[in-house]
């Protein structure tokens, strides 16, 4: 005998299946279908899934936001947010693509409004992320897809930027794809602001595939709106001899949930993962990983950074995985936490799943507050209290930033961290 | 310029007394050195003079310049001209040498209302100051003391004691753990620093640094009180007949 069990839908859940009935975008249906199908199985992600367990999605996202209309010519024409001087920016509204800039040679660019299905056939490529329900999210509701292809031993000196801009309390669901030929070199760069106080909900997912022997540098920085929700995933597939390294700066959003996931294919390759969470107020940050070693020699280097003022919670969750015939991988792993506030809380989870058996890799947490002892040392020079707090936290912090190839970049992320402590009460 | 009145001081949290009704005075122009067995409460009272949150004070007084100083923060005190060297310098990662000195040398002038450095002035009197105690330019853009030797440590205390130009000067066993060169580096170091308008408490265990930093008062302390106060010739007796005589004089 067997019993049909209809599981509760959450008022977002409901939302979101309406949603897609009544007002999904046109192009690349039968990739949305598939998508959406494995959303209405699964339902949003709740505590009971391993991977969710410190950021319940289906009890946080309370509503889903009406999907958010082409943006106004006046929306679009704003000048978007840009952390180093330069034209080429690629700008997206409310996850509406609506600027792309020109090309430098070598570079060729596919979008999803101009080639929906070619753009579609584009998707799950490097990494195969159709197990996971974010990324589903964006596929099923995707309105802005932009594919950049860079030919075969093509350094791009000047970084490509992508600016995400939100204007209104609405869902947004961008979607690139950087694809990085073999010995071709690029840095990308990621910004994400909204508007003030309107609580936008944006679903982001960046890919890359990086060739035999490319570069890829990728940088994301999350200034979103103190009330919003982001979901972002990185997901990157790393062939022989290439080296992919990614680093998320987030101080916007009420709930962020940013997810890395890494597929190392060929031998030889470097990977670097980091992360700087500067969370205050009731924040909440999870920070989710996965490095799958699937070739000899691979270097990964995971460290992430978190200061939890006031009420806020950080989650980190790292996970390296080694397959049986990845010998000698060297991986190492860290998440440091700093607790600011007493009621501020982490939660740490990290884990090594090692198959081989000729390898180093290690990880490690820790969570502490400021050292009262090197406080007393800074003050006894005469820099006072508040002074020597920030430059403690800035050199904390500072850690994680210090991989950033890009020296305006760097200094631009080290400036945020400056006003960020300036804020603090 | 310092003067030290029945201080009775214990840890905080704990029961443990360490000073004992402590008092000590110390004279502009006057180099005045500490010497007393392990345990006596020298380096507590180094901490407490410098305002260390750890220790409570039951009873008495700490007076800089006539102000008590008991009520500021370490870096009010810093700022009142009050400077000590460590026995154990702090590393700190990801702060380069030059961005603390600056921290320090620019907050102290705001608390006293002055205008903050030039960059050029600031450069410049950093350079000076390193090049007398024979310290390299490129350690100055390293993470403070992060990788530094115990002689490397020393000297960058005596920089920046040099550069903060501060009044009363306590130095908290700065001989340990320096060789013989490096000791006199730093004790010349802080000899040139001596003058009519500035005081030095020294606290050491060993005669051996008061052969290059002469005192002219030596003081000894057993069970967090000053037991005997004279000349150098003091400490000399000392070396000759260690502390057991005032090991039950307290």
């Amino acid at each position: 005998m067997s019993t049909a069990v209809t599981p509760l839908k959450t008022a977002a859940e409901l939302e979101i299946a309406k949603l897609f009935a009544a007002a999904r975008p046109a192009g690349a249906d039968s990739a949305r279908a598939a998508a959406f199908a494995r959303v209405e199985e699964s339902g949003l992600p709740h505590r009971r899934i391993e991977a969710w367990h410190y950021t319940d999605l289906r009890a946080l996202m309370r509503q889903a936001a009406p999907l958010a209309p082409a943006p106004s010519a006046a929306q679009s024409a704003r000048p978007p947010w840009s952390l180093v001087q330069h034209d080429d920016v690629f700008v997206f509204v409310d996850g509406w693509l609506v600027k792309t800039p020109k090309l430098p040679s070598g570079v060729v660019a596919t979008t999803l409004e101009a080639e929906a299905s070619a753009f579609a056939n584009m998707l799950n490529r490097g990494v195969d992320l159709t197990g996971d329900i974010v990324t589903s999210l964006n596929t099923a509701f995707m309105t802005g897809g932009m594919a950049i292809n860079v030919a075969t031993g093509v350094q791009v000196t000047e970084p490509l930027s992508f600016a995400f801009e939100t204007t209104g309390a609405t869902a947004s669901h961008a979607r690139v794809v950087v694809n990085v030929a073999d010995n071709a070199a690029l840095t990308v760069i990621e910004t994400h602001r909204g508007a003030a106080d309107l609580a936008a909900q944006t679903n982001t997912v960046m890919e890359f595939t990086l060739g035999k022997g490319a570069r890829v540098e990728h940088i994301r920085v999350n200034g979103a709106d103190i009330t919003s929700q982001t979901l972002s995933t990185v997901a990157a597939s790393v062939a022989a001899e290439a080296d992919f390294s990614t680093l998320s700066f987030t101080t916007g959003a009420a709930l962020s949930r940013h997810q890395v996931f890494v597929r190392v294919h060929g031998d030889d390759a470097k990977v670097g993962v980091r992360g700087v969470n500067l969370l205050r107020g009731t924040q909440h940050a999870d920070s989710t990983l996965v490095v799958e070693h699937d070739a000899l020699n691979g270097i990964s280097r995971e460290l992430f950074k978190t200061v939890v003022d006031d009420e806020a919670r950080g989650v980190f969750q790292g996970k390296i995985i080694v397959k049986p015939h990845a010998q000698k991988t060297d991986g190492q792993m860290a998440s440091n936490a700093l607790l600011l506030g007493e009621n501020a809380s982490m939660h740490g989870k990290p884990e090594l799943e090692i198959f081989a058996d000729d390898v180093v890799c290690a990880h490690g947490a820790t969570v502490g507050a400021l050292d009262d002892t090197l406080l007393f040392y800074l003050m006894s020079r005469g820099i006072q209290r508040k002074e020597a707090e920030a430059l403690m936290i800035q050199a904390f912090a500072g850690a994680s930033l210090e991989d950033v190839s890009h020296e305006g970049l760097r200094e631009a992320l080290v400036d945020m961290t400056s006003a960020w402590l300036a804020e603090r009460t | 310029m310092l003067e030290i009145r029945n201080l009775h001081v214990k840890i905080a949290d704990e029961d443990k007394k360490i000073l004992n009704g402590l008092n000590l005075t110390v004279h502009a122009g006057e180099v005045a050195a500490i010497m007393g067995p392990n345990g006596s409460g020298k380096s507590t009272l180094s901490y407490v003079i410098a305002g260390k949150e750890d220790y409570e004070v039951l009873d008495g007084e700490i007076l800089l310049n006539g102000a008590n100083i008991l009520d500021m923060e370490a870096d009010a005190r810093a700022a009142a001209g009050l400077f000590l060297a460590f026995q154990y310098p702090l590393e700190i990662p990801g702060v380069a040498t030059m961005t603390f000195l600056k921290a320090a040398m620019n907050a102290q002038r705001r608390a006293r209302g002055e205008d903050e450095l030039q960059p050029a002035a600031f450069i410049k009197a950093v350079h000076g100051a390193a090049d007398k105690l024979g310290i390299a330019k490129d350690m100055l853009k390293r993470p403070l003391n992060v990788g530094f030797s115990g002689g490397e440590k020393k000297r960058m205390e005596i920089l920046q004691m040099a550069l903060l130009a501060p009044k009363m000067c306590i130095l908290d066993e700065t001989d340990s753990g320096l060789d013989i060169d490096a000791l006199k580096v730093v004790s010349e170091g802080v000899n040139a620093l001596r003058g009519a308008d500035r005081a030095f408490l020294v606290i050491t265990h060993y005669q051996r640094l008061l052969d290059h930093i002469v005192p002219d008062t030596v003081h000894v302390m057993a069970k967090g009180q000053i037991v005997k106060s004279g000349g150098k010739e003091l400490a000399l007796e000392l070396e000759k007949n260690g502390y057991r005589d005032y090991a039950s004089a307290a």
